[in-house]
């Protein structure tokens, strides 16, 4: 028995509204610990083995570098590229009704369900320099399967589906009041969108963009096949991963994993916080 | 600025919202569009925005033709029943939207607009909460908000959709009050729209009573309601009983009840359904010699300056009748539940064979 002053009731001792919390917690943190937390743990603590000093001179590699730069500049256009045609594609299936929509919209989830590795070699097979739209950038001069623009149409094909669905619930109940409004205030319909629709979508734009980000910094199985995987132009950091493994160098595998790791928490740490703080505001609180 | 409508008509698909409205409102009126939900007030009021397209039609803004003038240069606040406040923005930056969004030549400065958006809200009584969000703010002080935010822009034409529509009760009545005195400050012509009678009633200097696309009766809330134009806006207008019965001679007759009709008053097809509203009827210990209508008293609500009894017929067929009486007169009579009583009809409103208004009659007076 815990003894606690009244008002001042522990959490855990206090009497739960809702039947089943005991279960349904428990279950939680149970699930949240041995599919995220335990795998996690065990990859920092693989790191750990090894001294600072190793540790700086694999992450800090020539090669593994390229990588870093590569990855980060591929994801950001490709997010770039997806919180434009997202917020297009979400605009489309939200406000207009036109048959085949809701074929339309289930075709959004495609990425998500076709394995990454399907999605690369189509793309390869679309973009190469004899493919179907791989010739006509031929004929421009600019290169796209095995070479940087390849990488980023993958990651971009991969991670769109975040966005969409970010923007979808959020475009829904905002309603076409509010461009009413606007344009009852004497708003031309582009001011009524960058003045009343954009800052009201920015919150959810700004985390399909950031995941769609995150995503990109991991993806692996549709860029390989695209990529072309050139050293210092071409390759990911996830398919330096993938190298190291393969050379059973275990731990400079793990060490480039922790780094991919940490970047991506930190990412969606900053997201979450930014994004709290938003929604405070128009929500009040 | 006075407002026409020229035979407007709207479809959305098959459903014809509005069929040839045509409809002339001086300038400087608080007009209430009034009708039940789908009789296309809305659509209406859309149409005068220009928020909607007509399918035909004109509209006329002091003779102007509008009809194809976008809704950006029709200069009219429109407010909506959600209020649509931009979450975003403060209430003070909601209010001055309209004049941020003016071209740069138009656009007055910062300071005058930071002037004319402190104005509006001492207007509206909400001078305080300038640098609040609309999330942190109650229904009764959005809706004003949005109410300066449509008046900031010097609007020639104000369009409510149902204002009170989200409020409760209590908040409702003060700011009816309120945009009546607005009103008077800032004679704006305006329209709102609103299914509550009442409100109507109280609000607007000229009521349209709309129904299945169409305008029943336009005029002063009195007139509506005491000369009613057609038995729906009869019936619209305030609660009514209807009894209905048989005509045997000069004798209106259901079960045991029955009423003398005054001569020359036709029966057709043998039926006449009479009309009864509830404060033209008093309840007695007997029968009157023109009208005998035995009733029951099933319950009694004693709230405000009149007594509302609700009466099962008794011995006769109808729906529970509801009479209205006078404070006095109900002490006068000593109701109690359960007691049968006779109900005296002061004034009727016989309705036609073919669903129309027909004559009046008043047993009391022969």
């Amino acid at each position: 028995m815990v003894s606690t002053r009244p008002g001042r009731a522990l959490f855990f001792t206090r009497h739960p509204v809702l039947p089943g919390f005991t279960l349904s917690f428990g279950l939680s943190v149970l699930f949240v610990s041995l599919v995220i937390l335990l795998p996690l743990t065990a990859l920092l603590l693989h790191a750990s083995d090894m001294s600072w000093a190793e540790y700086r001179s694999i992450i800090l590699d020539d090669r593994v570098a390229a990588t870093y730069r590569i990855t980060l500049i591929a994801a950001f256009w490709a997010s770039m590229i997806n919180a434009v045609l997202g917020l297009l594609f979400a605009w489309v299936l939200v406000r207009y009704r036109f048959p085949g929509r809701s074929l339309m919209d289930a075709l959004m989830d495609l990425p998500f369900a076709l394995p990454t590795a399907v999605a690369g070699i189509t793309l390869t097979t679309l973009f190469a320099a004899n493919g179907w739209l791989g010739r006509w950038f031929d004929m421009a001069g600019i290169q796209i399967a095995y070479a940087f623009p390849g990488i980023v149409i993958a990651m971009s094909f991969t991670s769109l589906p975040f966005v969409v669905r970010a923007l979808q619930p959020v475009l829904e109940d905002i309603g076409p009041e509010y461009e009413e409004a606007a344009r009852t205030l004497g708003a031309s319909n582009r001011q009524a969108f960058w003045h009343v629709v954009l800052p009201q979508l920015r919150p959810a734009l700004l985390t399909g963009t950031s995941l769609a980000f995150i995503r990109s910094l991991g993806e692996f199985g549709a860029i390989i096949f695209i990529a072309g995987n050139i050293p210092f132009e071409t390759e990911v950091t996830s398919l330096m991963i993938y190298i190291r493994i393969q050379e059973y160098d275990a731990p400079a595998a793990t060490a480039i994993a922790s780094v991919v790791l940490l970047a991506s928490l930190l990412l969606l740490f900053l997201v979450q916080l930014w994004q709290g703080r938003f929604l405070k505001r128009i929500r009040g609180g | 600025m006075s407002i026409t409508l020229d035979q407007i008509s709207k479809s959305f698909g098959s459903y014809q919202a509005l069929s040839s409205i045509s409809l002339d409102l001086s300038g400087g009126d608080l007009v209430g569009l009034l009708g039940p939900s789908g009789s296309g007030k809305t659509t209406l009021l859309r149409i005068i925005a220009g928020l909607e397209k007509a399918d035909s039609g004109r509209v006329l803004f002091d003779g102007q033709d509008v009809t194809r003038l976008p809704v950006q240069q029709r200069k009219v606040g429109f407010v909506f029943q959600q209020y649509a406040l931009f979450r975003h923005m403060t209430v003070a930056e909601n209010v001055g939207f309209g004049l941020r969004m003016l071209p740069r030549g138009e656009r007055p400065a910062r300071a005058q607009r930071d002037a004319r958006i402190r104005e509006l809200l001492e207007l509206v009584q909400l001078e305080h909460l300038a640098r609040r969000y609309p999330s942190q703010l109650s229904g009764g002080q959005r809706q004003r908000v949005a109410l300066a935010r449509a008046l900031a822009v010097n609007p020639s034409v104000l369009l409510l959709d149902e204002p009170f529509g989200a409020l409760d009760a209590k908040v409702r009545k003060e700011l009816r009050r309120w945009l009546r005195r607005l009103h008077e400050q800032i004679p704006v012509t305006s329209v709102f729209v609103t299914h509550d009678q009442e409100e109507a009633m109280e609000v607007s200097d000229q009521v349209v009573v709309m129904s299945q696309g169409q305008v029943e009766q336009i005029g002063p809330p009195r007139t509506v309601y005491e000369e009613p134009a057609s038995r729906f806006v009869f019936d619209f207008l305030g609660h009514i009983n209807a009894l209905s019965g048989a005509c045997t001679g000069p004798r209106w007759e259901n079960g045991q009840a029955w009423l003398n009709l005054p001569p020359g008053l036709g029966c057709p097809a043998g039926n006449l359904t009479l009309y009864l509203r509830p404060h033209e009827a008093t309840l007695a210990h007997r029968p009157g010699a023109e009208a005998h209508l035995p009733v029951e008293v099933e319950e009694v609500s004693v709230f405000g300056a009149t007594v509302k009894v609700e009466l099962a017929p008794s011995g006769w067929q109808a729906d529970a009748l509801e009479v209205e009486l006078p404070r006095d007169d109900y002490l006068a009579l000593q109701v109690q539940r359960r007691q049968q009583l006779y109900l005296l009809p002061s004034r009727l409103q016989s309705i036609t064979a073919n669903g129309g208004l027909g004559p009046v009659i008043e047993p009391g007076q022969q």
